[in-house]
């Protein structure tokens, strides 16, 4: 199905550890891989979106990297809601082309998350913690009990979870973008150190530096390019009325998650069966369990039995997280949602190497900031 | 003692910490639709009044879900365990420590307050199984 919005551009720089290189260079090689890719000259961009990632991120980044790149262009943005902003960026510039101010947009978000100091980060997420801060919370903490809540409710056990994070490991060896490459098995994951029971220290995403970039083009312009243009063809939305942790709904379904979902759904003409591919926001193994119920991929507490019978793997009827996902490929979660993107793209394309899968003409990716608190789901299609 | 022991103060939750110290879980409740709350929020998270009074919780409640936390968090010492847990007089959850050894834990248990003053200005509070002293 073609759309009104097209991605003729991708490039990134990969999750990994890029000590010597500040945010916004990592941003500008990203920048220039998809311009590249997109056969376009930098004076084509007409507007220029950054994710923000509101912790380190420097006042006014996306004109820094305009003057290093010697761009001019006509509208400029940084979008920020937690780790949605990389997918807000890519909505704010369709909007600018739906609205028909700029025929084409760079959109991109980088991010240093492994070579940074952890003060810096432990203060920023001590903010979100609000009243629970005195109590000594973490983030794997408060998805350890969603995990605990889960089993508790529906009988899957810890070995479910490492399943989760075995299979991404076994797709991650297909993608040399992947920072963990290594095959793991069940005990390798139940052996691993705890983190906050039940969740191990292989139930959890790496962090990582990183940047992502995608260029847009209006239906009209992506007809007079060269490139075979990746067609948005949906676009889901949906946030709660909490911050961080749930506080009324149950842990074990993300509220904005299916709302979301059925948005991106509608606005494509698709339903949940029609995905050929699917990248989940997994921070931790339990995220994507609940997530391909919440996606509509499975009934509500079957995902775990799902993933148990291969249903998830490359090879099964809905792959999920064949880059290696979060757990392999690397977190930099301020730039996940657009890395998402950029690998589900060359997929639809036939250009993902080793790790491409036959026949893939529609694909969904999911992100979210907080505890899936928001949730942003998009779907991408080549006609 | 940690980096991160004092909570982020606001004007809301000002009452709340000093109930504590006067070992009352004061929870707030709206004067005009009566939406009893917690946290604590400088208005009626329903109906938007900023006519609000603080009333005792009785402290009892059920136990959602608990962790041991291993990796803890910048300032405090591993492993200590987390809960969540909801009052049986206001909706929703919240997060707390349980000074229990985790294998004594159950979901959906029952469990009540109790306070811990860890500083000379600052009391928490815990929440340790019911039938226990």
């Amino acid at each position: 199905m073609q759309g009104r919005v097209a991605i003729v551009g991708v490039g990134e720089v990969p999750p990994g550890r890029y000590e010597a290189y500040s945010e916004n260079e990592l941003a500008i090689l990203a920048i220039r891989a998809a311009l590249r890719d997109a056969g376009l000259s930098k004076d084509a961009i007409e507007g220029f979106y950054g994710g923000a990632n509101g912790v380190v991120s420097d006042l006014l980044f996306s004109a820094a990297i305009a003057e290093q790149l010697r761009i001019e262009p006509r509208a400029m943005a940084e979008v920020a809601c937690g780790a949605t902003s990389g997918m807000l960026a890519l909505r704010y510039a369709m909007a600018e082309i739906l609205l028909g101010r700029i025929e084409t947009a760079l959109v991109f978000a980088s991010e240093k998350e492994l070579t940074v100091s952890t003060g810096e980060w432990n203060r920023a997420m001590a903010k979100s913690f609000g009243e629970d801060l005195p109590f000594g919370p973490t983030v794997p903490a408060y998805y350890a009990m969603v995990a605990q809540r889960y089993m508790f409710e529906y009988g899957a056990r810890p070995e479910h979870l490492a399943m989760v994070a075995v299979k991404n490991r076994r797709h991650a060896r297909l993608n040399p973008h992947a920072m963990f490459r290594d095959p793991i098995t069940v005990e390798d994951v139940l052996n691993s150190r705890p983190v906050a029971t039940p969740l191990r220290l292989l139930d959890c995403a790496p962090r990582a530096d990183g940047a992502a970039a995608l260029v847009l083009v209006s239906a009209e312009r992506a007809r007079r390019l060269a490139r075979r243009p990746v067609w948005i063809t949906g676009y889901g939305e949906q946030h709660d009325s909490s911050n961080f942790m749930l506080e009324k709904k149950p842990l074990t379904s993300f509220f904005a998650a299916p709302l979301a979902a059925r948005q991106a759904y509608e606005m494509a003409g698709r339903g949940p069966d029609d995905m050929d591919l699917v990248e989940i926001y997994e921070p931790f193994t339990i995220c994507e369990i609940i997530l391909s119920e919440d996606l509509g991929f499975f009934p509500k507490g079957e995902g775990y039995r799902a993933l148990e019978a291969g249903l998830t793997a490359r090879e099964g009827r809905l792959p999920v997280n064949t880059s290696g996902g979060r757990l392999s490929l690397g977190h930099p979660a301020f730039v996940t949602g657009l890395l998402m993107l950029t690998y589900l793209v060359r997929q639809l394309r036939g250009e993902a190497g080793p790790a491409q899968l036959p026949g893939v003409r529609t694909a969904l990716a999911q992100s979210e900031h907080g505890m899936n608190n928001g949730v942003v789901v998009v779907i991408l299609e080549v006609s | 003692m940690g980096t991160y022991l004092y909570p982020n103060r606001n004007a809301a939750s000002r009452r709340f910490w000093e109930g504590l110290r006067e070992r009352k879980f004061l929870l707030q409740r709206c004067e005009e639709c009566g939406e009893v709350f917690f946290p604590p929020r400088i208005l009626c998270p329903e109906c938007l009044s900023e006519r609000l009074e603080h009333v005792p919780a009785r402290g009892t409640g059920t136990l959602y879900a608990f962790t041991e936390v291993w990796v803890p968090m910048a300032g405090f010492t591993a492993p200590y365990v987390l809960g969540l847990v909801e009052l049986d007089e206001a909706p929703g959850r919240f997060l707390t420590r349980i000074p229990v050894p985790v294998e004594r834990l159950r979901v959906g248990m029952r469990v009540r307050v109790v306070y811990e003053d860890v500083a000379e200005d600052l009391t928490l509070h815990r929440f340790v199984p019911k039938e226990e002293g």
